[in-house]
């Protein structure tokens, strides 16, 4: 039998187990006990991560002391009441009550290597039963590329770190893993925050463009641009359509907490908007106030860890609404590799539509669910980015990035028809 | 913005006697205070570095972080000050030096964006932070807060924008980034309005009841002493960088000077204060209290960090502008960065002072109150054409001599050095004082008071009718223009030659503390944090994370033991002892130097006749730097001492303490024996100490090997220079050499990383030997890859120092030594002798570069 199939018998076994709608009332059993019953089948007897059942991606071993999600108590119960998303590791939030996930957590600890005293760590910040939202520096991710002054760390319940540009807002990578070193309250202030998260996904090299455009064409501003493009003989036909395209700039407008949810908020911006240096060098004027610029649309974008069994992944969010009303010639611009070729492959199932890139050769695979337009003027690809009319009233976006446990493309249709 | 090291560099120039005077001890004061302090109570284990306070209509304070929290405190007003019950509000903020209340809207100042904070559901925890404005420059350096936050009637915000400093001349304060240096104007709606220019570390604003707004700075580049500055419209305060952004500048492409003076108008700050009373200034606040807070109404209370006090402004308008006096208010409270009111007219004092420097408490908050009891004290004063009338708060029997009154005028220098002294003194004969009817305001008559000056006003020995003493004796007024005559149009600012040039002040030497501060250290027992001392209990200290200072906090410390060894050393460390504390600087671990909690003995040598200053040491719980000099003993060649280990210039913060001493053998504690060349040590088993920027200058006798060669020019084996100019990014110099060698040369590198020296053989990888001064880098200049790495940043960026390199076969393999400034910092065998003669590459890393002086090699 495939190994596969093995994680999924197990998994919806246990996923079985999860749907058990009243826990049972708590016999007065130990943490060692829930741990041999519940956990060791996976993770070994000892915590060593040898188990009866073996895994592409290994079962933890405790013995270690690593933790996906952190080793802090509160962070190993969310772990095991809530799962991990994308590993075997399924939530056990309905089998064991609160207090018996206490007990087993404080097991699995005292499983592992002594922890280090807790005053080294006193920078650190933990996701508890709310996401965090950190504004702060970044370094950057790519060697060489500047720091990024204004830096945005949300950390999710699942276990997920996003790290964005905080001005002219973009997604920058995913991590999974621990939260953040608030390293800049060390010394005299200033420095970088450190993410403690593994670096999951990495956005266009952790230097995307622009998230969204205009399309110039309907934009009597830009059209003219368009024209004087042409004028010094710049182009061809297919260059100016590119060039008819005018970035819109992302400004944040607000980050909210509600729920499990954090949303960024952040207006999409036509005019020229200060913040960046060289825009302001340009202008021969005296210093005069900014103005605040004209918004085309405002968007609410969040994430989240898309949970299957077989594959890591997770979901971004976004919902796009015109400030006057449709705004046609608005275009969402979302990063996939530019190794893509587009389509794909189009699913509908269940009421649901989907669009896949499974990314040939690599174990990667891009999906997008859009609400509020029709299916025909969906796509269009254009370098690295797939572009989407956005402007029709309130445009839902969801784009899943998931990671595959191999590049095989028999993996990549069993998992395919899993998820619809 | 308040560098401890630039402060302490400028201490040693300035009159430090008057400097010590601003130092009282606490328990003496509070005995007939007026006001007394009472300190709030955090959660324990937190840290609260206090950027913004503001209150709720129902009392209820708000605190904001340089951490980016937002603390809120619940019966802050309560009767007992440990009844506060603390909770975060908001977490994950880009630290929060401005924080505003309106209403029951939050409002905070981030380093990069003024934000609302929002609370939808009612929970006291914020869900929501509302961008108002992101739109201002940053570049990353750590320099570049952001202060803030009065409002004006209309709603609109005033926040202020620090200069960056960049290494290595990180004492001119340079704007890279729009409207750094600047003071903004953020309207509700985020249109930001660039409002006025020339500041330079405008740490605090505030706003009057007239709805005139004041900011002051901190002393430094441009900047005699801290200013308190009445800003309008288009003002430009004197800090050259931030004209970058202005019309005419960018127009011309220009970049301003640091070094000289703009020709733009300069505003004159309404008040000096002087630096004995201010180091770093913070925000300021009206008394609008409606004499709930004592009799001071409607005059101004400014935070001071350094002195860890609050002082007094009392204003007035002369020629329609603003000018006035400034008094001593209440000294002893903690390192004071804010300054708030609360409803019941207490005044709040918030604390930070992480990597500035300054007096403990150094974070949480603590309220002034009034004991309702009026203080005989000055009240106000109000500039005459031929003298000052006086307000006092009580009445005088009599008018006071005209010979127990000292008056006096001095300016500063307008000037890109650090600070500027007092100058130009000029004493004043005051010829007659009068009192009014009721004997509360007095007036006296001098000579000679002048536009463009300020004066000192002390009263001495004065007592009210009723036999009180005053409490603060002197004031410090500003005159920028006198009542009568032409206006003037000179500063008490003047401008004055520029100094000249510096080089860095890092050459020669080695820091042996900076960047991982106990690499240089063998040590148990000791750790890097930030240090104070514990309020309950002042021989104990308190310690949390940071990056301050070595306290040998643990249980049983070692000694502080340098891994390298010296001999002639020119020195520079900070310390700091709790009450009682104890410890030494062992030099050679033989020759002591003593720090001690005890003003007899502090900073002397033992065995040694006293030290000639008793009041240079000014007691617990403050950093004191100390300097000096000492010469290892002489051998002839037969080991016979010829001349005895020796002191030199011992001074506690510029205080000469001991001019020359000479200890004819070990002190007591120290190893017996005496050798030419050895580590020093600071104590770590005698008392807990704390000890911070450890610079060492290696003099004269440099290890005895480096020094034979570089003047052995005979024989066969002669240097010659094979390089003597620049080296810019990404360039690389090949020079062949033979299997055994040695290389001599002067090195500085730009500010950039990963520069390398490599020495390799056909096919073998050799040796690299990094050159990197960069902050971040694991591996810094001196370290071996692979072999021994140093972490600590021993010499800074845009520095000069000699670099010698010594690789020569020995019977256990190859010996290679590295001396950085002629210390000694490798010593390394190979066996397997990775390198056998060819070619040394010297690699200047690709951001930065390097500069070469004589770069002379030889074959041995």
């Amino acid at each position: 039998m495939p190994l596969l199939h093995l994680t999924q018998i197990l998994c919806s076994a246990l996923a079985a187990l999860a749907c058990t709608p009243e826990p049972q009332e708590p016999a007065a059993r130990s943490g060692k006990e829930i741990y041999l019953g519940t956990c060791a089948v996976c993770h070994g007897d000892t915590g060593d991560g040898n188990g009866l059942v073996k895994f592409d991606r290994p079962a933890r071993s405790f013995q270690q002391g690593g933790f996906s999600f952190g080793n802090t108590p509160e962070a190993l119960f969310r772990t095991v009441s809530s799962g991990i998303g994308g590993t075997p590791m399924p939530g056990f939030a309905a089998v064991l009550n609160e207090k018996e996930r206490r007990l087993v957590v404080e097991y699995v600890i005292a499983l592992g290597p002594e922890q280090p005293p807790a005053a080294g760590n006193a920078s650190i910040l933990n996701v508890g039963s709310k996401p965090v939202v950190v504004r702060g520096q970044l370094a950057p991710l790519k060697s060489g590329a500047s720091e990024l002054p204004r830096g945005l760390m949300i950390g999710t319940t699942d276990g997920l770190s996003w790290q964005y540009q905080a001005d002219d807002v973009r997604l920058l990578a995913v991590r999974q893993g621990a939260f953040l070193d608030r390293k800049d309250w060390g010394g005299r202030g200033g420095g970088p925050l450190q993410p403690l998260g593994k670096l999951m996904h990495l956005l266009q090299d952790g230097e995307p463009g622009p998230s969204f455009m205009l399309q110039a064409s309907l934009d009597t501003g830009a059209a003219k641009k368009t024209g004087s493009a042409k004028d010094t003989g710049a182009d061809n036909g297919a260059n100016s359509a590119i060039q008819a395209r005018r970035a819109l700039y992302s400004k944040l407008t607000s980050t909210l907490v509600t729920g499990q949810r954090a949303e960024v908020r952040y207006a999409l911006m036509k005019d020229a908007v200060f913040t960046k240096q060289a825009a302001l060098m340009d202008s021969s004027v005296a210093p005069q106030s900014t103005q605040p610029g004209t918004a085309v649309a405002n968007v609410r974008e969040w994430g989240e860890a898309f949970s299957h069994p077989s594959a890591a992944g997770f979901r971004r969010h976004f919902e796009v609404e015109g400030v006057a009303g449709k705004r046609p010639d608005l275009l969402i611009a979302l990063d996939i590799p530019k190794e893509l070729n587009g389509p794909s492959e189009l699913v509908s199932n269940r009421g649901q539509t989907w669009v896949w890139f499974p990314w040939q050769g690599r174990a990667i695979a891009y999906g997008f669910q859009i609400e509020g337009i029709p299916f025909a003027m969906m796509l269009e690809g254009e370098d690295s980015r797939l572009l989407l009319p956005a402007g029709n009233g309130v445009l839902k976006v969801h784009m899943t990035t998931l990671l595959l446990p191999d590049a095989k493309a028999e993996t990549w249709s069993k998992l395919q028809e899993e998820i619809y | 913005m308040l560098c401890t090291t630039l402060i302490s560099a400028l201490a040693a120039a300035l009159s430090n006697s008057i400097a010590n005077a601003a130092f009282l001890s606490s328990a003496q004061q509070q005995a007939n205070e007026p006001y007394s302090v009472e300190y709030l109570t955090p959660p324990a284990g937190e840290v609260v570095e206090v950027g913004g306070m503001g209150f709720l209509p129902n009392g209820d304070l708000l605190v904001s972080t340089r951490r980016g929290r937002v603390w809120w405190v619940t019966d802050a007003l309560a009767g007992d000050p440990n009844a506060a019950k603390w909770h975060i509000f908001c977490e994950g903020l880009h630290e929060g030096l401005g924080l505003k209340i309106d209403g029951e809207r939050i409002y905070v100042l981030q380093r990069g964006e003024l934000s609302e904070l929002i609370d939808h559901d009612g929970d006291r925890v914020c869900d929501e932070v509302r961008t108002i404005s992101q739109d201002w420059g940053m570049t990353g350096n750590y320099h570049e807060f952001a202060f803030g936050l009065p409002t004006d009637a209309a709603g609109n915000f005033y926040m202020s924008l620090n200069v960056g400093f960049w290494s290595p001349e990180w004492w001119h304060g340079i704007s890279k980034a729009p409207y750094r240096g600047w003071i903004l104007q953020v309207s509700p709606q985020g249109v930001v309005t660039p409002w006025a220019a020339g500041v330079r570390s405008p740490c605090g604003l505030g706003m009057n009841s007239a709805g005139d707004l004041f900011y002051t700075d901190n002393q430094g580049d441009w900047m005699g002493v801290c200013p308190i500055f009445h800003v309008e419209k288009g003002d430009f305060m004197g800090h050259p960088a931030s004209l970058r952004w202005t019309e005419g500048y960018r127009q011309a492409g220009r970049i301003p000077s640091s070094t000289t003076p703009a020709t733009v108008q300069r505003k004159p700050a309404a008040v000096m204060v002087p630096y004995e009373w201010s180091r770093s200034a913070g925000n300021l606040v009206e008394d609008q209290t409606g004499g709930k807070f004592g009799p001071f109404g409607g005059q101004m209370y400014v935070a001071e960090l350094t002195n860890g006090t609050v002082i007094r402004t009392q204003m007035e308008k002369v020629r329609g502008q603003y000018q006035g006096a400034v008094f001593k208010f209440r000294d002893g409270i903690g390192s004071v960065c804010r300054v708030a009111f609360a409803p019941d007219g207490s005044l709040f004092t918030g604390f930070t002072n992480r990597g500035w420097g300054g007096l403990a408490p150094g974070h949480g908050v603590a309220r002034l109150k009034w004991n309702g009891q009026t203080p005989f004290d000055m009240h106000s004063v109000h500039l005459l054409q031929d003298g000052f009338e006086i307000n006092l708060t009580e009445a005088l029997s009599a008018a006071p001599d005209v010979a127990s009154i000292e008056a006096e005028l001095y300016d500063y220098n307008y000037w890109w050095d650090y600070g500027s002294p007092q100058m130009n003194f000029e004493s004043l004969a005051v010829t007659a004082t009068q009192l009014s009817a009721d004997g509360k305001k007095l007036t006296i008559k001098c000579d000679g008071l002048q536009a463009a000056k300020c004066v000192r006003i002390t009263l001495k020995e004065l007592k009210s009718g009723s036999g009180a003493p005053l409490l603060h004796d002197t004031f410090h007024y500003t005159i920028n223009q006198m009542p009568e005559g032409p206006l003037s149009t000179e500063l008490v600012s003047r401008m004055v030659e520029p100094p000249e040039a510096k080089v860095s002040d890092s050459e020669g030497w080695l820091h042996l503390s900076w960047g991982e501060a106990l690499d240089r250290f063998e040590s148990t027992g000791w750790e890097l944090c930030d240090v104070e001392l514990d309020k309950a209990d002042p021989s104990k200290l308190v310690t949390r994370l940071g990056m301050g200072a070595l306290v040998n906090s643990g249980e049983t410390p070692s000694n502080l033991v340098s891994k390298q060894e010296f001999g002639d050393v020119e020195f520079r460390f900070n310390f700091m002892l709790p009450k009682g504390g104890d410890s030494g600087l062992y030099f050679m671990e033989r020759y002591e130097l003593q720090l001690s909690d005890n003003v007899g003995d502090c900073a002397g040598i033992v065995g040694v006749k006293g030290p000639r200053s008793r009041t240079a040491y000014r007691g617990p719980g403050q950093w004191h730097t100390v300097t000096g000099r000492f010469f290892a003993p002489r051998f002839d060649a037969n080991g016979n001492k010829t001349r005895n280990a020796m002191f030199e210039q011992i001074a506690l913060d510029g205080v000469m303490v001991i001019g020359a001493a000479e200890p004819t053998g070990p002190t007591g504690g120290g190893k017996p024996g005496e050798v030419a060349l050895a580590p020093f040590y600071f104590q770590g088993h005698a008392g807990k100490a704390c000890i911070g920027d450890i610079r060492i200058k290696p003099l004269g006798n440099v290890d005895e090997m480096v020094k034979a060669s570089l003047s052995d020019s005979a024989s066969a084996f002669a240097w010659r220079t094979v390089f003597d100019h620049g080296l810019d990014g990404g360039k690389a110099v090949l020079l062949d050499v033979p299997a055994e060698f040695e290389l001599s040369g002067r090195v500085q590198l730009t500010d950039g990383p990963a520069s390398e020296l490599l020495f390799r053989s056909n096919g073998s990888d050799g040796y690299r030997l990094v050159l990197d001064g960069t902050a971040n880098a694991p591996l810094k200049t001196g370290s071996m890859e692979g072999y021994a790495g140093i972490a600590a940043e021993l010499i800074p960026a845009g520095t000069w120092f000699d670099l010698h390199l010594r690789c020569v076969e020995n019977v256990g393999g190859r010996v290679i030594s590295v001396h950085l400034n002629g210390v000694r910092f490798l010593l390394i065998a190979d066996k397997e002798r990775k390198f056998n003669g060819n070619q040394i590459v010297l690699n200047a890393g690709h951001e930065g570069g390097l500069k070469i002086k004589e770069m002379r090699l030889r074959g041995l």
